[in-house]
């Protein structure tokens, strides 16, 4: 069984853990406590691991996700899961504006 | 950008602490923009001691006989001057109007930032924790407060330029917005958000009611003119000494979020201003609707 790791963001700097979720070979699972409306928390996730966030967060959560199954047991602000590429995020309450906003990959792109 | 903040307390057990809520949310806002602040706190009894006139006057330049005939008018009526930072506070014995006569009388084209009973306003240049730490904001007390921290997009970073701004006795209006969405200059000018007489059916909204404080109404205004007359974007919130209320725009692109508890009601642009309320992880939060009225009153 996969261990839990958790953060709490009352004590720790988003950055940090941010960082942390960035870890190579990254495996778990992540519980994100007191959001507070804090913006961009866990953005540009790019693993195979679960990560819920207890709380409300502000904008632009879980964006860039790839791969992660992010779950915000609170409502989001604006932007949330933009620029999805993979994975899921599921938010439980509200979920503001832009919600999934993606730019469309276009040739010009590759 | 700008955000905006309000509070408004249900339970008296809450009134002493309403300045140190207040600080904490607008001072939560300040990354919106940090230009100037300003705030509208309606009770606390030493600014604004009950039964007393109150104005809130910015840019008070007076020569000496200015500062005479305002003496004059002041030794008959028990007035008292404070300052605090850029604003100017007269309380008197007498009614509000009669005291801002007097005042304009006094100060020609001094600037009014609000009057009324138990109404003061404060604003200045600068950050919001600079600002509220020497009005001593913290220690203020009261029911009811708004405020606003600004990021000038399209005038001059005064004192004047912040909000609140007054447009009725014992009013103060908040707005994040963009051009070309101002607030009215005209002292005159009521928001129609007032007018009781715009409202449609009231609707179900997520909340809770107590003694004291109840929900005024929420309401869809049959026609656009309840909006403030502006084409631009904005989130607006009005208090006077009694109620407030929260309105958006059709497009509603101005963040808003309103939670209500059996203790206060409060809004901000964005909910980490409303984190470190009492009892908030029991709130009733949400987004107001846009061109919805959501109102309260004591």
């Amino acid at each position: 069984m996969d261990t839990v790791t958790r953060f709490d963001l009352a004590k720790v700097p988003l950055r940090e853990v941010n960082t942390a979720l960035h870890a190579p070979h990254l495996t778990g699972e992540f519980v994100i406590e007191n959001p507070a409306g804090t913006h961009n928390v866990a953005v540009g996730m790019n693993a195979d691991v679960k990560v819920t966030v207890d709380g409300h967060v502000g904008y632009y959560a879980a964006g860039m996700n790839q791969r992660a199954s992010i779950t915000i047991d609170g409502n989001a602000g604006t932007g949330v899961a933009e620029n999805m590429m993979s994975g899921t995020v599921w938010v439980k309450g509200n979920a503001s504006q832009s919600a999934g906003a993606h730019r469309p990959r276009r040739a010009a792109d590759d | 950008m700008c955000g905006i903040v309000g509070l408004h307390l249900r339970t008296p057990e809450l009134y002493p602490r309403l300045g140190e809520l207040l600080a904490g949310m607008l001072c939560e806002m300040s990354n919106r923009g940090s230009d100037s602040a300003g705030v509208a706190l309606y009770g606390d009894p030493t600014w604004t001691p009950p039964g007393r006139g109150c104005v809130s006057l910015l840019e008070v330049d007076g020569d000496d006989e200015s500062n005479q005939r305002c003496s004059r008018f002041r030794a008959g009526r028990q007035g008292i001057a404070t300052t605090l930072g850029a604003t100017r506070l007269l309380t008197a014995d007498a009614d509000s109007e009669t005291l801002l006569t007097a005042a304009r009388a006094a100060y020609p084209g001094v600037l009014v930032a609000g009057f009324g009973a138990d109404l003061a306003v404060l604003k200045g240049v600068g950050d919001p924790a600079t600002l509220t730490r020497s009005w001593g904001l913290d220690t203020a007390q009261g029911w009811q407060g708004v405020g606003h921290t600004r990021m000038a997009t399209e005038s001059a970073v005064t004192p004047s330029g912040a909000h609140p701004y007054a447009v009725d006795p014992n009013s103060a209006w908040c707005t994040t917005a963009r051009s070309p969405t101002t607030p009215p200059s005209d002292a005159n000018y009521k928001p129609p958000v007032c007018d009781s007489t715009a409202r449609t059916t009231p609707r179900s909204v997520p909340g809770s009611s107590r003694a004291g404080w109840q929900r005024a109404a929420t309401w869809r205004p049959r026609s656009r003119n309840c909006a403030p007359p502006s084409d631009g974007f904005y989130t607006l919130l009005v208090s006077n000494r009694d109620s407030f209320a929260v309105v958006r725009d059709a497009i509603a692109c101005k963040p808003a979020v309103i939670a209500e508890t059996d203790d206060w009601v409060a809004m901000g642009s964005e909910y980490r201003a409303l984190s470190g309320l009492p009892g908030v992880e029991k709130a009733a939060i949400w987004e107001p609707e846009p061109e919805v009225v959501y109102a309260w009153t004591r």
